[in-house]
């Protein structure tokens, strides 16, 4: 009895962020029981164990009510009760054991009447004080339950909480696949509010190892062929980790077409890079860099030997691989090497933005310019949401609870050759891996987060500034007058119908501008478990002299 | 002292019996009421009498006679019911699939995302509910089903849910606009000759004039315009027919060939022109409102029965 009191105590809080109704309920049911005990010790009486079985057998009555009967409970609609909960499966058990022990006490303490046997002398107080309280309570909740406000909607509390007791209450499919990434639970995400847990492929769970790993790996210029780059050549920490160039020059000096992508909540892309509706997993992604030859990279390709000689010698990382890898007898290899980088990456975690606080209450955080500013970008007049929605401004977003597909490429107008849609050749987006026509110019929407920070824009780097690109989308599309690319880009016919073209004046374009800064994460861009790990050793070395 | 006890006791007894009463009446007359009877329900989305898919234009569609091709059609529709020809009403309590149905709300999806439609689309589909509704409603041997009654539309309570945490199908970024105004019920997106948008002519059914300080907070009451649409299809046999979707009849009163810009087409706004022949003509609902134009909403003209 003691335990299912402070099982209910203990779900109570839970509760009343829920539905208030429903944690005064556990609260008095909690109490009540853990009262009774104390009478129980101090009085063995028959009208104690009377009350002891009312809140033993009566509870477990309500219980069967609530399940069999529908009632007006918000959140308990017909569903919920099937719902077996630890918690609930708990305290049934446990109010069954005392309710088993208890009525046998009253049996045997009732003095048997003539002509009556003490079972049935018994069985009527028992049977009634148990269906009267069971029954009586029912009634109470379900009459009370509309007078009590929902307390997480009304009085302002955080919406999340509401919603993620909606997902734990209602979808147990939900919740089992929340469990992939279960493995990861040793690692400390500390996810900002509102964002879910990520996806993270089953053999390579995220540990703080692995992550420390990779960061050192990320910054070390000797995983390129020629000691040349790192990843940070081309991702730096105070850009959101991209590069501010157009388009970058790999370690061989070629040339790359595509603009270097921001790092940000990689965790939660669908798909990754730029337009490859294929690539889902970053241990995939991550192989291009490093090995790639079209264009070269990191070059590592014909030098994996050497590469691999070089952290074998190192001093730090045959240990830092061996506590990363410690089932792995050999664990300097490039399959860990790639673990170790992706669980580094998906560690990226940005959450932390003015917009972020005023969100989660501080409406401080927000400029009025940048408050006017979010209420343009939600409209129906500018359509941005629709691409750009979601905790981390992107349809093309998954997380351990997403049950559907969510990989998204649109095409928003940037180029016209042909007037028959074409973008520049190797830069056609999702058609140069299918060749199907009506992908020509189709790129998967980025985050907007940190966006301030990673100028230039665009998939090719062809849009130098954030009021470049308003003006773009107040376009309809982009027009080139001459050169190569000449060509109208709010006729190309591949374009999505959501980028039609609207009209903002100056002062709302500014406050456009101030919103998409409102983005900008400044811890993530300072967080020191991010940084480069030479640098502050070299730091700490100088500190130490 | 004893009294007293026996007192509260037989007080508490006869409450009991008292509350037991209304609980146990339904079930003693017959054993077979709450016997529930697995129900699944069977929807097409059509362009008058062809299948509507993804990437294929369909001519002569709307007042102006336009071709169309489509690039979404996914719709939530809630608190289904049947009824039959003796006049009772039973509710189809949606299977928890934690997929297409939670509660008493299922997503209906007939896009797959090729096409057109992979700007936004997911290639999950999903063309029927399944449920169970209590077996006299349409199996008893003396009665017939003969109506089916749902909403085109989320509830309230679960209109305004955060959809990065909300249960599937209530999870889909596509169909969700933010806290204040909740999901898209219908998204009905499509390409015609519309030059002003170069094309666009999208749909998106939802609530309007939802007050809450900001987009990203959730109002405390109902919205000013549910625009929910409230559904009764006659002469349906559950075993036998479809409930079709048709674009075609949806959009025949409306011009497809212009429409406004900011936003092309018809995104629920009060004031947009777009809106203001589709809803009554099409979806049967008053704009200004955002109720039924008439009780019922029997002018609709987005399902029928086949
Ligand atoms: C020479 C410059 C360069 C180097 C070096 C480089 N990257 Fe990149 N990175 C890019 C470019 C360009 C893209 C976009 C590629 C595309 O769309 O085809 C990109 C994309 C990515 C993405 C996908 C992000 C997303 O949102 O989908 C990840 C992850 C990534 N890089 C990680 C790394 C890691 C880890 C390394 C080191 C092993 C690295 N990069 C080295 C230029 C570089
Ligand atoms: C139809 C979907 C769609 C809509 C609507 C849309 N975007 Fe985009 N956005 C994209 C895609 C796709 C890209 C990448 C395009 C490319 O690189 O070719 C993009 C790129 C951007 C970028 C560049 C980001 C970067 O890191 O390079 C910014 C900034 C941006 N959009 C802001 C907005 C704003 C502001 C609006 C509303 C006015 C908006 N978008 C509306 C799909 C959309």
């Amino acid at each position: 009895m003691a335990g299912a009191g402070v099982v209910h105590l203990s779900i109570m809080p839970e509760h009343m962020a829920h539905v208030t109704a429903h944690g005064l309920a556990l609260l008095v049911f909690g109490a009540l029981q853990i009262v009774w005990i104390l009478a129980a010790l101090r009085w063995w009486t028959r009208p104690v164990i009377l009350m002891g079985v009312a809140l033993s057998a009566g509870l477990i009555l309500l219980w069967v009510l609530l399940y069999a009967i529908p009632s007006p409970f918000i959140g308990h609609l017909p569903l919920h009760a099937r719902i077996l909960d630890r918690a609930l499966i708990v305290s049934k058990l446990l109010e069954g054991t005392a309710a088993a022990v208890l009525i046998p006490a009253y049996v045997m303490k009732t003095p048997s009447a003539v002509g009556m046997s003490r079972f049935l002398q018994a069985g009527a107080p028992i049977a009634c004080v148990v269906t009267g309280v069971g029954a009586l309570l029912w009634i109470v909740a379900a009459t009370s339950e509309t007078l009590f406000p929902v307390f997480s909607v009304s009085a302002g509390w955080p919406t999340w909480r509401l919603n993620q007791m909606r997902p734990a209450l209602i979808a147990p499919a939900v919740r089992s696949s929340a469990s992939l990434s279960g493995n990861s639970a040793a690692y400390d995400w500390d996810l900002p509010q509102g964002f879910p847990p990520p996806r993270v492929p089953e053999d390579n769970p995220m540990t703080h190892e692995k992550v420390e790993l990779g960061r050192y790996l990320f910054y070390d210029k000797r995983l390129s062929g020629n000691g040349t780059q790192s990843c940070e050549s081309c991702h730096v920490q105070t850009l959101a980790f991209s590069d501010g160039r157009r388009t970058p020059i790999g370690s061989t000096g070629e040339p790359l077409e595509r603009n270097s992508q921001a790092l940000v909540n990689v965790a939660y892309n669908a798909t990754l890079t730029w337009a490859n509706p294929g690539l889902t997993e970053l241990e995939r992604q991550i192989l291009i860099p490093i090995f790639g030859e079209f264009p070269i990279e990191l070059g590592v390709t014909s030098h994996e030997e050497e590469v691999l000689e070089r952290f074998r010698q190192d001093e730090r990382y045959p240990q830092m691989f061996a506590t990363a890898f410690p089932d792995d007898p050999a664990p300097i290899n490039f399959r860990n090497i790639v673990h170790a980088l992706a669980s580094f990456v998906r560690s990226l975690i940005s959450g932390n933005s003015p917009y972020d606080r005023y969100v989660a209450g501080d409406k401080t955080a927000l400029s009025e310019s940048a408050r006017r500013g979010m209420e343009l970008f939600f409209s129906e007049e500018l359509e941005c949401h629709h691409c750009h929605t979601g905790f981390n401004f992107t349809l093309s977003t998954v997380h351990a609870q997403s049950t559907f597909s969510a990989a998204a490429f649109q095409n928003n107008g940037l180029y016209n050759l042909d007037s028959a849609g074409a973008y520049p050749r190797g830069n056609r987006g999702v058609y140069e891996l299918t060749g199907k026509p009506e992908d020509m110019g189709r790129f998967r929407p980025p985050t907007l987060r940190n966006v301030a920070l990673t100028a230039p824009y665009m998939h090719d780097g062809s849009i130098a500034t954030l009021e470049e690109v308003i003006q773009h989308y107040m376009a309809g599309g982009r027009v080139i007058e001459e050169g190569p690319f000449a060509g109208d880009g709010r006729r190309n016919p591949y374009k999505s119908g959501l980028v039609s073209g609207f009209q903002l004046n100056e002062q709302e374009i500014a406050d456009l501008i101030a919103f998409l800064e409102s983005l900008t994460d400044e811890s993530f861009v300072t967080d020191p478990r991010f940084s480069n790990p030479f640098e502050e050793k070299a730091l700490d070395q100088i500190a130490d002299r | 002292m004893r009294i007293h006890i026996f007192a509260s006791a037989a007080l508490i007894c006869m409450l009991g019996l008292a509350a037991c009463q209304p609980i146990q009446a339904p079930t003693e007359p017959s054993t077979t009421l709450d016997k529930p009877q697995p129900v699944a329900i069977n929807f097409a989305m059509k362009v008058r009498d062809r299948e509507a898919r993804c990437g294929e234009v369909y001519e002569g569609l709307g007042a102006s006679g336009s071709p169309v091709e489509i690039n979404d059609m996914r719709f939530y529709i809630s608190n289904v019911r049947l009824v039959n020809d003796k006049g009772a009403e039973t509710p189809v309590e949606l299977e928890q699939d934690g997929l297409w149905q939670v509660e008493n709300v299922a997503l209906l999806d007939f896009e797959d995302a090729t096409a057109g439609c992979a700007e936004t689309g997911t290639p999950e589909m999903n063309v029927g509910i399944r449920g169970i509704v209590a077996e006299q409603t349409f199996v008893c041997p003396e009665c017939e089903p003969t109506a089916i009654l749902f909403d085109l539309g989320v509830p309230f309570d679960l209109n305004h849910l955060d959809v990065t945490a909300a249960p599937s199908p209530l999870n889909i970024p596509a169909m969700w606009w933010n806290w204040q105004i909740g999901y898209k019920f219908a998204r009905i997106d499509l390409k015609t000759d519309a030059a002003a948008t170069e094309g666009a002519w999208f749909i998106h059914l939802g609530s309007t004039g939802c007050s809450s300080s900001d987009k990203n907070t959730p109002p405390e009451k109902p919205c000013m315009r549910p625009n929910v649409v409230s559904v009764r299809l006659d002469n349906f046999d559950v075993t036998k027919k479809v409930v079709v979707a048709d674009i075609a009849s949806l959009v025949a009163a409306v011009d497809l060939s212009e429409s406004t810009p900011q936003p092309a087409g018809c995104m629920s706004g009060p004031d947009d022109p777009d809106c203001a022949i589709l809803f009554p003509a099409g979806f049967g609902l008053d704009i200004a409102t955002g109720a039924c134009a008439e009780e019922g909403c029997p002018t609709q003209r987005f399902f029928r029965v086949e």
